[in-house]
């Protein structure tokens, strides 16, 4: 009956709120005379009263124009050459100080997540200073003492996988300095497309609570780890299962400074001066030299527009012409359109093969004085779509601060097509999070009509706004899954036909990358955990390794238009059945490959392996008969794996000779991959070896990493001493479509809603009390008559 | 009713008694939480005032004001023209908010950019009538030194939040020589719903004079 009356009400509230608004006064009125806060009516009479009321979103009540004074601006040239799986980046970072002061600048740039970054140079006018990889703490503190003494310097760091500082110290007043960036990145290949991605801007991270440089994690200060305790509990139950140290390092974020650069809004660049700094600042140019190594059939450009050029060289063009294998194959070369382009989105660029030269396999090898690098990339056929007779899924929708503007569009979009996916025998869930994390059913529901209706009438509602505390949600889905899993009988979950899902929309715009890895990597059992970016910039390092975590798949919507190939594509791929145990036996002994554990494949996915072997191990030959011998030789890579109860298997006869540059850089970098996570889950005493065994692998591959850096230093000092130093962060542009760089909570406690709804029931009431005390007096009459 | 037999009429009037004593506790239920929720803000505030004492005096940083809590006082505002003054706590979750106006976590990375959101139907309610000009004055503690910044507010503005950024004006690209402080809470102030995309923001710059009048 309660309900029944507090359901009337709302009906009556949504009346007052639509349609009558003087009721709706009325009532305010009255409601604000039982305030018992009391702010008293007569001391603001004084004040000026502003009229709100006339107001619409966004306008000012004064307003102030302030000119965004850009005094040292950033230019990004990109030079892409891409040859079957890899791609050579040349990535010219060029700073120019447009004031009559020295300038030190300081530059947070992303990359690709798995971009090997092996070269830096300094280029100060016509003199070209090579960049040298040094330990990391070597080469800050070379850094600063150069900074001190008046030399220009640069020093290029990563600070995550997929996120880099440059600084440039001594910028003399109206100087150019050009800092060039080379590195290697493979090139995605899955469902017949290829990738390749640029991203051109960061998402604002946010920065959990508890994160904040805190050492005295007490036990008391345990529980903030979950603000939503009662709903964490599997978490706090295997965090007690953590080393001391562990804990500490894992939940705080001791580089919040080196994450969170300032961010501005293009349209802020423009100042009234009509000068030349604005016009070229945060602009990007892209220039690639697209060779396939087979026919081309598509190229496109998800977010850019392009231009193309099919032929063996570019018009006019300074890129070297790559020596042609194949002679009946054209290269592509892509530009972007335009001169006005904003490093505000992430570039992709996609392209397909002609169908007959779909590549099914693929072994590229060098060698260097020691060793033979190889990187191994095999396409598992295709599997049928599998009878799946039940699944419980729970989706995770991300509603941060960070997700405003057109991100909150595509993830409910997205959100709204998996809903229409379930099938009757499936159960669903939704979880929201922004500041904490709450979920649509307190448990699994079945996927009836009434439900899903139910869900995208709940999803529709959903608005961003506040923090990303991403913990608490991931904990509440594998809550409730495994809970499900025990309620519904251990029996059935052995039974393969029942998959278990999470389903994580988000930007991924958070600092806190390695507690969440962890969380997946505790708590997953037989879940599996897919990834969808959403927005301009989403954090593709969390995304690719959080699906990893999670034995899952990941893929990106960075416009609304893709919310519903993406979406089929995701669902074609997870309602197939993945191939597992895939073990590949080498030709050669003692093969070093990586990933270590080679994960299971999803259906269109290649499995891809950097390996390296000693040349130790070949007998000693004079170099013509190695030659020979290696030329005759064809060697054979079997590859096998289980697909859906059959047995696949595949071998590939390779030969040794392939020479193309970078495969040790690969191998090298996925190496420091494998070891990255092992170090941060290691005691205190065992790091030290890990970080030795990252540091001398990176220094002997040139490799920039968590624990190397690129330095250049000129050799003679440039200030005068007596001209002092400034240090000017450069500001990355708020990625395209996104209003908010921080969270927003919500600020109302709906106090007045309360109140007026107390306030109707108690009128119905009296009125009903009214009618029955007449009725009954009549009643009473009636009998006494 | 006069078609009614007495029995069908005396369960009918019984069903009417219920639904009466029905309304009348959903109605009480109702006003308590509204009770209930405001007790909690204003008492919450008295020990918070208690704590932020203690936490001037002793040199540890974090006082707890009460045993269980998992919030702490980090700073006092005060807007004397509307003669409010509150306890600012150490982050602006919905629990904290209940207790008083919470400081953003993103003001703790730029300490040139304080920004801090309350309720507008508790805490900040008399946000409604500050006035571009009026000074909102902030007490804070630095390594052990209490420190007293003025700040004059110098633009007031509502922003859809889906739409729009709060720092959408522009903000230079180095850290400021000087202080910014943002208020935030919900608008428009006499909605009956506690979500709203609306928010009030009040920017505040440091001022390092007294008003003449003062």
């Amino acid at each position: 009956m309660c309900f029944i009356s507090i359901h009337l009400s709302h009906i009556m509230l949504t009346f007052f709120n639509e349609e009558n608004l003087k009721y709706l006064a009325l009532i305010t009125l009255m409601t604000s005379l039982f305030s018992p806060m009391g702010y008293a009516e007569d001391s603001r009479q004084n004040l000026k009263r502003i009229p709100y009321e006339e107001v619409k979103s966004g306008s000012l009540f004064f307003k102030e124009k302030e000119g965004y004074f850009a005094d040292i601006a950033q230019q990004s040239q990109f030079k892409v050459t891409i040859n079957g799986l890899i791609s050579r980046v040349d990535l010219t970072q060029t700073f120019q100080n447009k004031t009559d002061d020295w300038l030190e600048a300081v530059y947070v740039f992303p990359l690709a997540e798995n971009s090997a970054v092996d070269g830096m140079t300094m280029e100060i006018g016509k003199r070209k200073i090579v960049g040298e990889i040094k330990e990391k703490r070597l080469a800050k503190k070379l850094y600063q003492q150069a900074k001190r003494i008046g030399k220009k310097a640069s020093l290029v760091s990563q600070q995550r996988p997929n996120l880099f500082t440059t600084k440039v110290a001594n910028i003399a007043p109206n100087q150019k300095i050009k800092i060039r960036i080379s590195y290697l990145q493979v090139i995605e290949y899955k469902n017949d497309l290829f990738s390749f991605n640029l991203p051109l801007t960061i998402t604002p991270r946010y920065i959990p609570q508890q994160s904040i440089g805190d050492n005295q994690l007490g036990a008391k200060q345990e529980n903030k780890l979950g603000r939503t305790i009662e709903m964490t509990s599997l978490t706090i139950n295997n965090q007690h299962g953590w080393s001391n140290a562990v804990r500490e390092k894992v939940n705080t974020i001791i580089d919040i400074d080196e994450i969170t650069p300032s961010q501005i809004y293009p349209q802020n660049l423009t100042s009234n001066n009509d000068d030349e700094i604005t016009h070229t600042a945060q602009k990007v140019s892209i220039n690639i030299a697209l060779d396939a190594g087979l026919p081309i059939d598509r190229v496109e450009s998800l977010h850019h527009k392009i231009s193309k050029q099919f032929g063996k060289q570019e018009k006019n063009s300074t890129i070297k012409k790559q020596p042609n294998t194949l002679p009946s194959r054209e290269k592509v070369f892509i530009k972007l359109a335009g001169n006005n382009n904003l490093l505000e989105q992430d570039f992709v660029l996609n392209w397909q093969l002609t169908l007959a030269s779909t590549p099914k396999a693929a072994f590229i090898a060098s060698s260097d004085s020691e060793s033979h690098y190889g990187l191994l990339m095999v396409m598992p056929p295709k599997a049928r779509l599998s009878e799946v007779l039940r699944k419980e899924i729970i989706y995770i929708i991300d509603t941060s601060g960070s997700m405003g503007g057109v991100a909150i569009r595509q993830a409910k979009s997205a959100l709204t097509y998996a809903l229409a996916q379930l099938t009757p025998g499936d159960s669903f869930n939704i979880v929201e999070f922004n500041s904490n994390a709450k979920s649509l059913f307190p448990h699994l529901l079945a996927a009836t009509t009434d439900n899903i209706h139910w869900a995208k009438q709940w999803v529709n509602k959903l608005a961003a706004g506040g923090g990303t505390e991403m913990y608490s949600a991931l904990a509440l889905s594998f809550e409730q899954l495994t809970k499900n899993k025990v309620s519904t009988g251990v029996k059935t979950s052995k039974n393969a036909t029942i998959q278990q899902q999470v389903i994580f929309i988000t930007d991924g715009a958070v600092g806190n990358e390695l507690a969440l890895f962890n969380l997946i990597d505790q708590n997953l059992q037989e879940i599996r955990l897919h990834t969808i970016g959403i927005g301009s910039a989403p954090n593709r390092y969390f995304m690719s390794h959080a699906a990893e975590s999670g034995k899952g798949t990941y893929r990106y919507i960075g416009q609304l238009n893709e919310v519903k190939q993406q979406m089929k594509a995701l669902f074609d791929q997870i309602n197939r059945p993945v191939m597992t145990n895939i073990k590949v036996d080498w030709p050669d002994k003692d093969v070093e490959f990586y990933p270590f554990n080679i994960p299971d494949l999803y259906a269109g996915m290649p499995l891809l392996l950097t390996a390296k072997w000693d040349r130790a191990s070949e007998p000693h030959k004079t170099v013509e008969e190695f030659v020979a011998a290696k030329r005759n030789e064809l060697k054979t890579i079997k590859i096998s794996g289980d697909l859906a109860k059959t047995h696949w298997q595949q071998e590939l006869k390779i030969k040794q000779t392939g020479n193309q540059n970078g495969i040790s850089t690969l191998w090298a970098r996925e190496k420091i991959d494998h070891l990255m996570p092992i170090y941060q889950r290691s005691a205190t005493k065992d790091k030290q070896q890990i970080r030795q065994q990252v540091t001398d692998l990176a220094l002997h591959h040139k490799l920039l990493s968590a624990f190397t850096s690129f330095i250049a230093i000129e050799e003679k000092p440039a200030r005068p001493l007596k001209n002092e130093l400034f240090s000017k962060a450069i500001p990355n542009l708020m990625p395209k479509g996104s209003t908010q760089a921080i969270p927003i909570p919500i600020t109302a406690l709906g106090l007045s809603g309360k109140l007026l709804d107390s306030f109707i029931l108690l009128i119905i009431a009296s009125l009903l009390l009214a009618f029955y005390l007449r009725k009954k007096v009549a009643f009473k009459l009636n009998e006494k008559g | 009713m006069i078609s009614l037999t007495p029995v069908s009429y005396s369960n009918n009037i019984n069903l009417l008694k219920y639904l009466i004593i029905g309304l009348f506790i959903a109605s009480l239920l109702n006003f308590s939480q509204v009770i209930y929720l405001q007790i909690k803000a204003s008492l919450a505030q008295v020990l918070l005032a208690n704590a932020w004492e203690n936490t001037l005096t002793i040199t540890d940083k974090k006082v707890k004001p009460w045993p269980w809590a998992d919030i702490y006082p980090v700073a006092k505002i005060s807007i004397p023209s509307l003669d409010l003054t509150q306890i600012v706590l150490n982050n602006d979750s919905g629990q904290a908010l209940a207790f008083g106006p919470g400081l953003n976590g993103y003001s703790n990375i730029n300490d040139n950019l304080i920004l801090i959101s309350a309720h507008r139907d508790s805490h900040f309610k008399p946000l409604e009538f500050l006035n571009i000009g009026d000074e909102i004055h902030l007490e804070t503690k630095v390594t052990s030194i209490t420190k007293q910044v003025r700040f004059r507010v110098k633009k007031i503005s509502v922003i859809n939040i889906n739409e729009q950024s709060i720092l959408d004006n522009n903000r230079p690209n180095t850290k400021l020589a000087i202080s910014e402080l943002i208020l935030l809470t919900c608008y428009p102030f006499n909605s009956l719903s506690a979500s709203t995309p609306y928010r009030l923001v009040i920017q505040a710059e440091e001022t390092f004079f007294k008003r003449d009048n003062e």
